[in-house]
């Protein structure tokens, strides 16, 4: 994550940074839970569903939590697009949406997450907060594939790490 | 208005038409059906179905009803049924379940609303099908949109598994 905040700071002068990490085993982007493994599952919790059977999406509201591997999102509003094989194919979340795993945490307006690219993306004031260094934008492209975040028009804070 | 009739099978009686106007008992299994605009639409089945027209309502047992609606044909079976001549309901009780396309959904209680074409309850509700395993309590089944909306405290998840 730190690899990440440190390419933003070279990366300002930029209307739009492309931040990389290094593609192995070890590092991997923030979010990463939500790359699709044979066998997991989606978990939701919420206040109310709505399930369209011939559309194959459903629609939550009033305390949205959603659980992927080690990552949640929090939003007041999701929908789901769902293949038959149970395969979620698009998530839509919005409402004071927090995407969290690990010591990472986002926020924005709107959440988006389509399989078939392997990408989530906020939008609506994004912000992503990791040790103590925040990075805010228009909009953050997370790149699950690549371990690629995308951030466009990046500005960033630092916050000097207490040595413990 | 269209008026229920019911096609008394009593298995021996198949074609004849009987109107709910008055006490009607039909003993071992009975089927019946409800046309609209000239196609059949709803069936309703079950053993000893027993009317009582001062309270308008029927007892039966075992109780099973398909409707025909644009998801294809939805069946409901329950362990004891009523209906309700005045509201037009069918109501089932105890290890009801509800089938249609790939989905199941089990409760225990669910009234059926003929005109409405709705079926609803207030108990929890277990809806599997197509990956997804969902859990709440209170349900509305609309058959002319083909949704379902579960009315509180949502648990569930979509699994993918191989086709």
């Amino acid at each position: 994550m730190r690899r990440i905040v440190s390419a933003v700071a070279l990366g300002l002068a930029l209307a739009s940074a492309v931040f990389a990490q290094k593609q192995n085993a070890k590092t991997e982007i923030a979010f990463s839970g939500f790359t699709w493994k044979p066998g997991e599952t989606v978990e939701i919790d919420a206040d109310k569903m709505s399930l369209s059977l011939n559309e194959r999406r459903a629609t939550f509201e009033g305390k949205v939590v959603v659980r992927k591997a080690a990552s949640q999102i929090h939003c007041d509003r999701l929908t789901v697009n769902y293949l038959q094989s149970g395969q979620v194919s698009q998530l839509l979340a919005s409402g004071a949406v927090k995407l969290s795993e690990g010591k990472s945490l986002a926020a924005g307006d709107e959440l988006e997450y389509l399989k078939d690219a392997n990408k989530i993306w906020l939008r609506g004031n994004p912000e992503l907060v990791d040790g103590g260094q925040t990075v805010q934008g228009e909009e953050m492209e997370f790149d699950l594939s690549r371990s690629l975040l995308v951030v466009t028009s990046p500005r960033i804070q630092f916050e000097k790490v207490k040595n413990e | 208005m269209i008026a229920l009739y019911f096609i008394g099978r009593a298995r021996d009686n198949r074609g004849e038409e009987i109107s709910l106007k008055s006490d009607l008992e039909l003993q071992g299994e009975f089927l019946a059906s409800r046309a609209e605009d000239g196609q059949v639409r709803f069936w309703m089945q079950g053993r000893d179905f027993n009317y009582n027209n001062d309270q308008g309502q029927a007892e039966f047992a075992e109780p099973e009803i398909k409707i025909l609606t644009a998801q294809g044909i939805v069946s409901v079976k329950g362990k004891t049924g009523n209906y309700f001549r005045d509201t037009r309901q069918v109501r089932m009780r105890d290890q009801v379940e509800m089938r249609f396309n790939k989905y199941l959904a089990q409760t225990s209680e669910l009234i059926y609303d003929i005109e409405g074409r709705k079926c609803s309850g207030g108990r929890e509700i277990a809806v599997h099908g197509d990956g997804l395993e969902f859990k709440g309590k209170g349900y509305i089944f609309d058959f002319r949109t083909g949704q379902i909306e579960i009315l509180s405290d949502i648990k569930g998840r979509f699994v993918k598994r191989a086709i």
